[in-house]
């Protein structure tokens, strides 16, 4: 007999064996079930339906703060997207003591996780993105960044992505398409650095 | 050696630990005494014999105690020294009456200092008839001013049951410099020089090394100076000018805000910065400049201008008790008292940071018309050292270098000077770095 074949005799039999025994219990014990099981059940559920039908009537109001707290919230609710990547601590901000490679090393691991800190990831690259256009360009930095606003890397998608501000699709990416991005961008920055 | 005629013996009420063991030991005598008259029990009574004949020795001990004076005389071979240079210590203990059966004798040191060798310890016995005793030791310490205060000692009675406590106090207060090294000349060109003859270039015609120009003979012009091939072609007397070297102020700025230095493992780069500009000051000083120091970062911290080995000195001592400072009105490098500083001078500021700000500061400083020389130091090295290896720290380093190499670039733009120092190398080596690099784009 095939496994499958025993599984659904299996079934079945329990099925009918506790079909068989609810109906005997229901005949045997009709008054009982009725009024410990039967009536506390519709009762429970009048009274659940109550609730539900007042709960929005009072406190409709406190729907949008609740929806907008759990937008804000989702980014510490979300489990990490990373295949390997270690956890970073939460803080962003320089801590006294700390050197400026530390806090970026800190940044690049946060940003596998949290959309935050690849926006302020983007910030960072932008500033030296703009001063690269700048030096290159032998242009003032505030039209660099001017420049930059207008899409002045659309030749790379990955640079775009990461050096237009305001756009920063790059918080929308999963991690290991994150890390790419930054690669290529960088890649793409230092051939800049070193040809201008 | 140098003697310290100090010695102020100062007997601390501190026999806690004698007094405790007297309460204990004899509360415990006199309670078994009580319970066993109570009781009627010449067992228990007969116990409390011997925690009282042990209290009683400890008094008798305690009454016995030495009460002489000791004295005690620290000599140090030098009062100032570099980081890394040992200064030999020598205490020599004595007392003037009686003896002490058995004395412990520990030198405290300071945070900062330690032993690199010979010991700070002494335990044996003190007494008229045998010769001082003596610790002696080397001491090696970080950069700072340390006070060493007094010499504890314990003191024990002859069997050893009763102890006391003695701190004779001989204060020697002991400057830790910055270590420096010698370097080379410095690249620096500032817009004014002073009249006297010095390294510098001062861009204006004379006696010198280097060509300058050529004009037309005038009446007075050392004839040693024509140009005679030019006359042979011209059949006009034309001089030769070589552009004058002289002195000029200097005004070095140590940036010691803490939110441009970070602790990296064992290394902390204000050191490395405080290093830099005592080498920097001495090198200055050496060439006949007159150099000044300003600490920013806390309260105005300013060494005044001046000359000579005194000078660097004065600077080094200001450097040995330079702190970081954490000020809200210090946070980035607009608050610097330019009217400290001679107008068109040379200002040389040595700092581990760089951001938008301090470029913008630096940027504006030039065209105030100083000339400015920008020491950086690069700590990517030593902190990509102590980061765990992976994917996440190389890109790190990448964007970190690309930034920094970036900033560089902007401040040569705007005219300053920059020697970029990897602190794991000498500061000399930098420097002949960039003395070379300017050399291949001088004309």
């Amino acid at each position: 007999m095939s496994t499958q074949r025993r599984r659904f005799l299996y079934g079945t039999t329990f099925a009918l064996a506790t079909t068989g025994v609810a109906v005997g219990l229901f005949y045997r014990y009709a008054d009982a079930i009725r009024t410990h099981v039967v009536r506390p059940a519709i009762e429970t559920y009048y009274v659940v339906r109550y609730y539900i039908d007042l709960v929005p009537q009072l406190f409709w109001w406190m729907i949008p703060p609740a929806v907008v707290s759990l937008v804000l919230l989702r980014r510490f609710l979300r489990p990490p997207t990373s295949d390997a990547a270690p956890q970073a601590p939460k803080s962003l901000s320089i801590r006294p003591g700390e050197g400026e490679l530390t806090h970026l090393v800190r940044l690049v691991q946060r940003a596998h996780h949290s959309r935050f800190a690849r926006v302020r990831l983007s910030r960072t690259l932008v500033e030296v993105a703009a001063r690269l256009i700048a030096g290159r360009e032998g242009i003032p930095l505030a039209t660099a960044r001017k420049m930059m606003l207008d899409g002045y890397w659309r030749t790379s998608r990955s640079m775009h992505h990461f050096l237009t501000p305001r756009r920063h699709y790059t918080a929308r990416q999963g991690s290991a398409e994150f890390r790419e991005a930054l690669q290529e961008t960088l890649d793409q920055l230092e051939d800049h650095d070193r040809t201008a | 050696m140098t003697a310290l005629p100090s010695s102020s013996e100062e007997r601390k009420p501190t026999e806690m630990l004698t007094a405790v063991r007297f309460t204990v030991s004899f509360g415990l005598a006199l309670v078994l005494a009580v319970l066993g008259l109570a009781l009627r029990n010449l067992a228990i009574a007969a116990l409390s014999f011997t925690p009282l004949f042990y209290s009683m020795t400890l008094l008798l001990s305690y009454l016995a105690l030495p009460h002489h004076e000791i004295e005690a005389r620290r000599g140090v071979d030098r009062f100032r020294a570099t980081e890394g240079e040992p200064i030999g210590v020598r205490v020599s203990l004595a007392t003037e009456k009686g003896s002490y059966p058995m004395v412990f004798v520990h030198d405290e040191l300071p945070d900062g200092l330690s032993c690199a060798s010979g010991d700070v310890h002494y335990q044996g016995p003190l007494s008229l008839s045998q010769p001082r005793a003596a610790l002696q030791y080397t001491l090696e310490g970080r950069r700072g001013v340390y006070a060493l205060g007094g010499v504890h000692a314990l003191v024990w009675s002859r069997f050893g049951l009763a102890l006391t406590e003695l701190t004779v106090e001989s204060p020697v207060t002991l400057r830790i410099l910055p270590a420096s090294e010698k370097l080379g000349v410095i690249p620096i060109r500032p817009r004014r020089t002073r009249a006297f003859a010095g390294p510098i270039r001062s861009n204006l015609p004379g006696a010198g090394i280097d060509f300058f120009g050529c004009r037309a003979f005038a009446p007075g012009d050392d004839i040693r100076r024509i140009h005679w091939r030019a006359y042979a072609r011209t059949q006009e007397l034309v001089i030769c000018e070589y552009e004058q070297e002289r002195i000029t102020d200097v005004s070095l700025i140590l940036d010691a805000r803490s939110r441009a230095h970070a602790a990296i493992g064992s290394h902390r780069t204000f050191e490395f910065a405080a290093q830099a500009t005592a080498s920097l000051a001495s090198s200055f000083c050496r060439q006949g400049n007159n150099v000044g120091l300003l600490i920013y970062g806390d309260v105005l911290n300013w060494v005044f201008p001046g000359v000579g080995r005194s000078q660097i000195d004065r600077i080094h001592d200001a450097l040995s008790t330079a702190r970081l400072a954490n000020k809200l009105a210090f946070e980035d490098l607009r608050q610097i008292p330019t009217r400290l500083f001679l107008p068109h001078s040379q200002l040389v500021l040595v700092s581990c940071h760089l951001d938008e700000a301090d470029i913008e500061t630096l940027a504006l400083l030039k065209t105030k018309g100083y000339s400015i020389l920008f020491v950086s130091i690069d700590t990517i090295p030593l902190e990509s050292d102590q980061l765990p290896s992976s994917n996440d720290t190389a890109l790190a380093v990448r964007i970190a270098r690309l930034r920094r190499s970036l900033y560089l670039q902007s401040l040569e733009r705007y005219g300053v000077q920059v020697i970029d120092w990897n602190p794991t190398a000498p500061l000399a080596q930098a420097i002949e770095r960039t003395r070379r690099m300017h050399r291949r784009m001088r004309p």
